[in-house]
């Protein structure tokens, strides 16, 4: 089995559902009391955070690549960033420490094709709404994005950090999310994608009425594949 | 900076658990919106068990003591393993550390006897009940095991249950009746979860006892440990 090496404290909770995911996949896969093989570097989200509100990206990458560097020392074959937003970090990590990167929006793509949509709604922080990561990666595989109206994005964004990763679920806020969904579904979105790995503590597959793409369980399980690839 | 080093995945579930822990912790003595910084290195409970159940003690030590390595290369500052089994070779392991590890037991030890309590009973699995870990680091607390049935019971519960995330009534309530029967033949006045899994099944302290959550009580110390040495930095 590899070693996956995961960036993870952004935010905890969702690094706790990775870690779940993980171990219950290869649990399932292998039996026993089969565990993943892992390294997870757990960041002071914080410091990150206050990066992204400045817009510093560039430092941001600074530091991804330096906890890349540490978690490719510490012996991991591959890595996942458990966040949407900070993926976008993924090819100068590749580029520059010269560990591959098992990406969130790529692996997403994957499993939006098998479902044969040519048109996607995202959601997610503003960053990755309005952000090139997901769509372009979305685009090489074929797959066209809409995201919400500009108003609405800013009330998604708000609701993710000053809910959801502070671990906060209102109803209130899950009807806000339909009615956005709704009206993606009404612009031509044939599968909604929550780009966000705070999202599916809000919305679930019986909200909807097109399929929902958990980006976090599509993330962790494609790794546990990818981690699996070499015992057969 | 400063990084916290975990050796995890005995098992998976108890390592949620303490990391949890280590950040409700840190929020309630820091901030409430930051974290830690910790690395965790998620090992193998079966190859564990096999190693334990073996009683290969080198090779427990030395695959124990390059995971502490991983954890060194990756930037921690010190360590510990969540888990009260493998600290049977805690002190080899500690012997070939580059870092300060913190031991669950000798955590657990200076606990107890703040507490001034001077008979506790020991549940955890066989091994740590049978190695004399626990007994040797408590100088001045008496240690008391389940008998040799109760100790398969135990163990079996710990192994095909609690381990893999099942956490039955009925189980709980087998626990229980040992830790009762302890109380009138042994006299104990409190009750050592001497293995991570067990304050997952035992969640509260019961018959007026207090329930040494091992868990708990290890996460307080690396906290502190952590905080200090921020603290000594910033000097």
């Amino acid at each position: 089995m590899k070693t996956i090496g995961l960036i993870g404290g952004t935010s905890w909770e969702s690094t706790v559902e990775y870690y779940r995911i993980l171990n219950e996949t290869v649990k399932d896969r292998l039996g026993g009391l089969h565990s993943a093989k892992c390294l997870m570097y757990s960041v002071e989200f914080q410091e990150i955070s206050d990066l992204m509100q400045a817009g510093d990206w560039k430092a941001i990458s600074a530091l991804m690549q330096e906890i890349a560097g540490i978690l490719k020392t510490g012996g991991a074959d591959f890595l996942i960033i458990c966040s949407n937003t900070l993926g976008i970090s993924a090819p100068e990590i590749e580029k520059n420490i010269g560990i591959p990167v098992h990406s969130i929006a790529e692996a997403t793509s994957k499993e939006v094709q098998k479902f044969n949509l040519k048109k996607a709604g995202l959601l997610g922080t503003r960053y990755t709404m309005e952000g090139g990561y997901y769509k372009n990666t979305l685009h090489e595989n074929g797959i066209e994005t809409i995201v919400p109206e500009e108003e609405e994005r800013e009330i998604i964004n708000s609701i993710i950090f000053e809910e959801l990763c502070l671990g906060i679920i209102k109803k209130s806020s899950r009807e806000i999310f339909k009615n956005i969904i709704s009206k993606l579904q009404s612009k031509g979105a044939e599968g909604i994608i929550l780009g966000c790995t705070e999202i599916p503590l809000l919305i679930k597959q019986e909200d909807v009425s097109i399929p929902v793409f958990d980006t976090l369980t599509i993330h962790a399980v494609s790794a546990v594949d990818l981690a699996l690839q070499e015992i057969k | 900076m400063c990084r916290i080093g975990m050796i995890g995945g005995f098992s998976p579930e108890s390592t949620l658990d303490y990391y949890r822990l280590l950040i409700r912790a840190y929020r309630r003595d820091v901030s409430n919106e930051s974290n830690p910084e910790i690395i965790i290195y998620s090992m193998d409970v079966n190859y564990l068990t096999k190693l334990v159940g073996n009683k290969q003690w080198n090779e427990l030590t030395q695959w124990l003591a390059d995971g502490i390595d991983v954890l060194h290369k990756a930037g921690a500052d010190f360590g510990f393993i969540s888990a009260n089994t493998p600290h049977i070779v805690f002190d080899k392991v500690q012997e070939l550390s580059p870092i300060h590890l913190l031991s669950i037991i000798d955590e657990t030890s200076k606990h107890i006897e703040k507490t001034g309590i001077k008979k506790v009973g020991l549940l955890g699995t066989k091994f740590t009940m049978q190695s004399g870990i626990f007994q040797r680091a408590c100088e001045n607390i008496q240690i008391f095991v389940p008998n040799e049935k109760e100790q398969e019971y135990i163990h079996n519960k710990l192994t095909s249950e609690i381990e893999l995330g099942s956490f039955l009534d009925e189980t709980r309530k087998g626990f229980l009746d040992i830790i009762k029967r302890m109380i009138e033949d042994n006299s104990i006045e409190g009750v050592i979860l001497g293995c991570t899994e067990l304050p997952l099944l035992l969640t509260k302290d019961e018959f007026g006892l207090p329930f040494f959550n091992t868990t708990k009580i290890h996460v307080e110390s690396v906290i502190k440990y952590y905080l200090d040495i921020i603290e000594k930095r910033k000097i």
